[in-house]
């Protein structure tokens, strides 16, 4: 079923297409037990993300010493960012909330920043370590006094690069 | 009655293999059984030409065909097996003018990394028992983009743009 808007300056349509996900699915809600189920899901997978964001850690740290080698190489760049953000897309989902954290700060202020200065650099890696010692320590939820630290060690590097623009 | 998703076949574009593993794993748990799945845009697009789906779950960053410009082919493309197709985009990128960019190629829900089974639970639900209308205006084809639920929009009038 559509809906015309055309006159009076207006020209679109407005279409209500038959719901045949619905159809098919059926209405109700979930089925008592399907949440508790899926959650478990995180729970069998968690090993294997601990093992992959190992090996993720460790490029992490390789492809930072190459930045620091050729700051403004886009490609290195990029490699640092893509690895930080698969980090920071599924470190939440297994109970590290830090790597998405860590993850996301770099995201963004690579995101932010044009070219990277020795400022620009201390804070790729300091979140690149923070995200080790979270990963390889195993600093699971807010990380109690380690956390505390190595947050306030990367919320320092990030506020002195803030303060000299 | 609650959902039945026996019967529904979903298209997972997904590149990441965990990230595949973890997907596949949430939708075995609400109970759906057939998956059709891609690791890029150009090969999802070929999927459902194929294999007609009833929903998909689309990551964002992929090479060589990302699953954004996937969804811009699903809305746009005359050969499109379905326009309407609900479109979940999974996303590490929550930055506003990211989301408005998704948004505006006609994404129809959000699911934000990190993931949580409430977090896909809850968009299914969108897209089952709230489907938005779609809108079709000179330039723009895709779910409407005037979302929140009793607010008033105060953006730019796009839609009389001819």
């Amino acid at each position: 079923m559509s809906k015309d808007g055309v006159g009076g300056g207006r020209n679109f349509q407005i279409i209500n297409p038959p719901n045949q996900l619905q159809k098919k699915v059926g209405t109700g809600g979930l089925e008592p037990g399907v949440l508790k189920k899926a959650e478990k899901v995180f729970d069998t997978l968690r090993p294997e993300f601990e093992a992959t964001a190992k090996t993720a850690v460790e490029k992490l740290a390789a492809a930072s010493a190459a930045l620091m080698a050729a700051p403004n190489d886009i490609r290195k760049r990029q490699d640092v960012y893509m690895i930080a953000h698969e980090l920071r897309g599924q470190g939440g989902s297994y109970g590290y909330p830090l790597v998405t954290k860590f993850g996301d700060q770099l995201c963004r202020y690579l995101d932010a920043t044009d070219f990277l200065d020795a400022k620009g650099l201390v804070i790729v890696k300091a979140a690149a370590d923070a995200i080790a010692v979270v990963i390889n320590a195993a600093v699971t939820g807010d990380g109690g006094d380690t956390g505390r630290t190595l947050a306030e060690m990367l919320d320092k590097a990030l506020a002195q690069a803030k303060s000299a623009t | 009655m609650a959902y039945q998703f026996a019967k529904v076949r979903v298209l997972l574009l997904e590149d990441n293999a965990h990230m595949r593993k973890l997907m596949k794993g949430l939708l075995d748990a609400i109970g759906v059984r057939e998956i059709v799945e891609a690791a890029d845009g150009a090969a999802a697009y070929q999927a459902i030409r194929q294999t007609p789906v009833d929903f998909a779950l689309v990551d964002w960053e992929m090479y060589p065909v990302s699953g954004l410009d996937f969804v811009r082919k699903v809305r746009t493309e005359p050969d499109s097996p379905n326009q309407f197709l609900p479109i979940i985009m999974i996303t590490g990128h929550t930055e506003r003018e990211r989301v408005m960019k998704a948004r505006d190629v006609g994404v129809t829900e959000f699911l934000a990394k990190p993931i949580s089974a409430q977090s896909l639970t809850q968009r299914l639900e969108e897209i089952i028992d709230r489907p938005r209308p779609y809108i079709r205006t000179p330039n723009y084809f895709g779910p409407c983009r005037r979302r929140k639920r009793g607010g008033t929009y105060l953006g730019a009038e796009r839609r009389t743009q001819v």
